[in-house]
């Protein structure tokens, strides 16, 4: 009887393995993880120095263009800005002072800092850029930036009402803050967040020749004017209308009061730096 | 009195194939009959990555971003399949795409960490998946295959109605291949290599996103 018990429950137990055997149901789990790094690429594949050498009295007077100086492209994962910003050491150091570095000075007048005669203080502004393509490059379903870099130089005389061409310039901010005013140029997308390009890249564009998002290539203009007062500088950041040195503006630098009749910039050598930043929609 | 203990061992051992049955449901679906044994295995052979089933995109560059990335290889399966009796067993074999589930949108990836607010969330049906075989036994074999956008969706890598044995040794049968076999006999039609691919364009939410592919095989 015990044994009949026993063998009875050893072949219940073989019953049993070979059941949970039998279903044949199993599986195994792959995870997949995906990590998007935000990448945002430009590149200028053209020089980095680009001097304006004025020797000429006609060169004052209609000023220096240089064409395509700086070509830009574009490849971004994400919605993107491209601005310009114009800056210098003393921008840098101090964001209200909105001027180009003063390296050396030629001849033997001296500089002033008030009244009439030369200063060694000239205005990032006077520095003018133009854009190619000069379609509005903005994807944003209502877009409401107004000012890109996208039209025509003024003349070369007279003096400008309007600055539509002269270098962004931040002021009393760091040249690396993007501004946050639609009437500011930018290259592409704008101020804000309903001013944005969409992510792409300039490698896979197929549309004709000026009518890309991702290519951009940059004119540049600098007139001194005769005098030397800048003309053209200007800005509409800020309450500055006007950084001429002939003009009788609120002041472009907390170095100098400028704006005065009989200013004039002094000769010499003068460097600023422009950024292009490309930032991601903000 | 014997016959009567006899029944009760009967009855419970019938108690435990319902339990593994309804595990068997929950994982894998649509099991109906019990012929066979099977014995799969999986592992990964991802370099560095050797038997962690973990597979980890990163784009982290323009042409990534374009072109994508295609992990080769990255999943061998390798199955033993027994008959129990009769000569009739017969199986499928299918993968499903699983996010996790609710509350999560039903197509979209599980967000691990967000980068940004720009571009769209990636959607299930984003990654890519190749079966190949060296006997193309799956219909699927050597072409891409996407799931669908949904939580749950599968792809069929076997399911052949009539019953097809093993080809001869290391030989194909030179159909879909769904009877009892071995990888080690019969590899050409009882391992699977999976490719993964994900090309993620330009235009998706920046992030950390995260997923799971289920194989499952059934009678």
């Amino acid at each position: 009887m015990k044994n009949f018990i026993k063998g009875s429950m050893v072949a219940a137990a073989m019953l049993m393995g070979a059941s949970s055997f039998a279903q044949i149901a199993d599986e195994n789990n792959v995870t997949v993880t995906m990590e998007l790094v935000p990448v945002l690429q430009l590149n200028m594949n053209t020089t980095d120095q680009i001097s304006f050498v004025f020797d000429e009295i006609p060169e004052y007077i209609g000023g220096i263009t240089k064409y395509g100086a700086t070509i830009l492209t574009v490849s971004s994962t994400v919605n993107w800005d491209l601005f310009a910003s114009g800056t210098s050491g003393v921008h840098n150091a101090n964001p209200l002072n909105r001027q180009w570095d003063f390296v050396v000075g030629y001849g033997p007048s001296t500089a002033v800092t008030t009244g009439v005669g030369s200063r060694e203080v000239l205005p990032l502004t006077a520095l003018e850029l133009r854009q190619f393509p000069s379609t509005t490059v903005n994807n944003g379903a209502t877009p409401t930036q107004a000012a890109y870099y996208n039209t025509a130089f003024s003349a070369a005389l007279g003096t400008a009402g309007t600055w539509p061409n002269n270098i962004y310039v931040t002021s009393g901010v760091s040249p690396y803050t993007p501004s946050t005013d639609v009437n500011d140029p930018y290259i592409a997308g704008g101020a804000g967040l309903v001013n944005y390009v969409d992510g792409g890249t300039y490698l896979t564009q197929t549309g004709s020749v000026g009518n890309t998002n991702y290519y951009f290539v940059i004119d540049y203009r600098i007139v001194p004017g005769l005098p030397a007062i800048f003309p053209k500088a200007g800005t509409t950041v800020g309450t500055d209308a006007s950084h001429t040195l002939g003009a009788t503006g609120a002041a472009f630098s907390t170095n100098a009061a400028v704006g005065i009749a009989g200013a004039y910039a002094r000769p010499g050598v003068y460097t600023m730096n422009v950024k292009y930043l490309l930032i991601e929609n903000q | 009195m014997y016959s009567s203990k006899i029944s009760i061992c009967f009855i419970i051992s019938m108690m435990l194939l319902n339990v593994f049955y309804i595990q068997g449901q929950a994982k894998c679906d649509d099991l109906t009959r019990s012929n066979c044994d099977a014995f799969p295995l999986s592992r990964l052979l991802l370099p560095n990555q050797q038997n962690a089933q973990l597979i980890e995109f990163e784009f982290d560059n323009i042409s990534e971003y374009q072109a994508g990335k295609t992990y080769y290889g990255s999943t061998l399966l390798r199955l033993i399949v027994s008959d129990t009796a009769n000569n009739d067993c017969i199986w499928k074999l299918k993968m499903h795409i699983t996010n996790g589930g609710a509350p999560l949108p039903t197509q979209e990836w599980e967000t691990i960490a967000t980068y940004g607010s720009s571009g769209a969330k990636p959607q299930l049906d984003l990654i890519q998946v190749r079966v190949t075989n060296s006997c193309q036994s799956s219909p699927l074999n050597g072409s891409w295959q996407t799931f669908a956008a949904v939580d749950n969706a599968d792809i069929t890598i076997i399911d052949n109605a009539f019953p097809t044995p093993a080809g001869t040794l290391y030989g194909c049968s030179g159909g879909e291949t769904n009877g009892e076999g071995s990888y080690l006999t019969n590899p050409g039609e009882f391992s699977f290599s999976i490719d993964y691919r994900i090309i993620p364009g330009l235009t998706k939410t920046p992030g950390k996103y995260e997923m799971a592919i289920k194989f499952c095989i059934t009678e």
